[in-house]
């Protein structure tokens, strides 16, 4: 891999515009609720 | 001995070189800040932890602009007021501002612990894999083996 830094598809993720949190937990909230589980931004589960 | 080009990271070599010229305090974090210290991942964006005053938002904003970032006036001054967490989408490529990352207590305490290599100012080994201990996302938590053996080695070669 020569740059490290790659372009995939990220569905969500690629939608256009800025997206604004007023807390972290907000982002991670909204990924659950809104990016596809295979992208992997859900809450891992309880060991 | 081959004559591979060596690692050559585009995207964090315009933001830090923007950065710079601009005068922003920032770190960078997550897992491009792991690649950028060696380790053989990839990711798709750029995480970058600011310092939170409202000097160095206007800095950063200039610098993100200058990057090719369309940032419309809310979104400007959100950055200005230090929102934890922004994304911008409308650019070269993707961009994470976090201005609250998970499971570090403040700019101040990651700078002091951070490292310079290059031209890039990089959040410690620790604190990149603390952060992504806390967020503990899937994807984090696929990362967070191979980081930890990655920061033994790393501490090894310091």
């Amino acid at each position: 891999m020569k740059y490290g830094f790659c372009r995939v598809s990220r569905p969500g993720l690629d939608a256009p515009g800025s997206r604004v949190f007023l807390s972290t937990q907000a982002y991670r909230e909204w990924c659950a609720a809104n990016l596809p589980a295979y992208l992997g931004y859900q809450p891992a589960p309880l060991e | 001995m081959n004559d591979r080009s060596p690692f050559n990271p585009l995207q964090a070599q315009e933001v830090a070189k923007a950065f710079a010229a601009a005068g922003v305090d920032y770190l960078f974090i997550g897992k491009g800040a792991a690649i950028l210290l060696g380790f053989p991942g990839t990711t798709q964006d750029v995480d970058v932890f600011p310092a939170k005053d409202a000097d160095n938002g206007r800095r950063l904003v200039a610098a993100v602009r200058q990057l090719g970032f369309t940032i419309d006036d809310t979104v400007e001054n959100d950055i200005i007021a230090g929102r934890d967490f922004i994304q911008l989408t409308d650019g070269p490529f993707d961009l994470d501002i976090v201005f609250a990352p998970d499971g570090i207590e403040n700019y101040a305490e990651a700078k002091r612990r951070a490292v310079t290599e290059g031209i890039f100012p990089v959040a410690s080994i620790q604190d990149i894999i603390a952060s992504k201990r806390a967020s503990n996302r899937m994807k984090d938590r696929m990362d967070l083996h191979l980081l930890d053996l990655f920061r033994i080695e790393y501490e090894l070669r310091r």
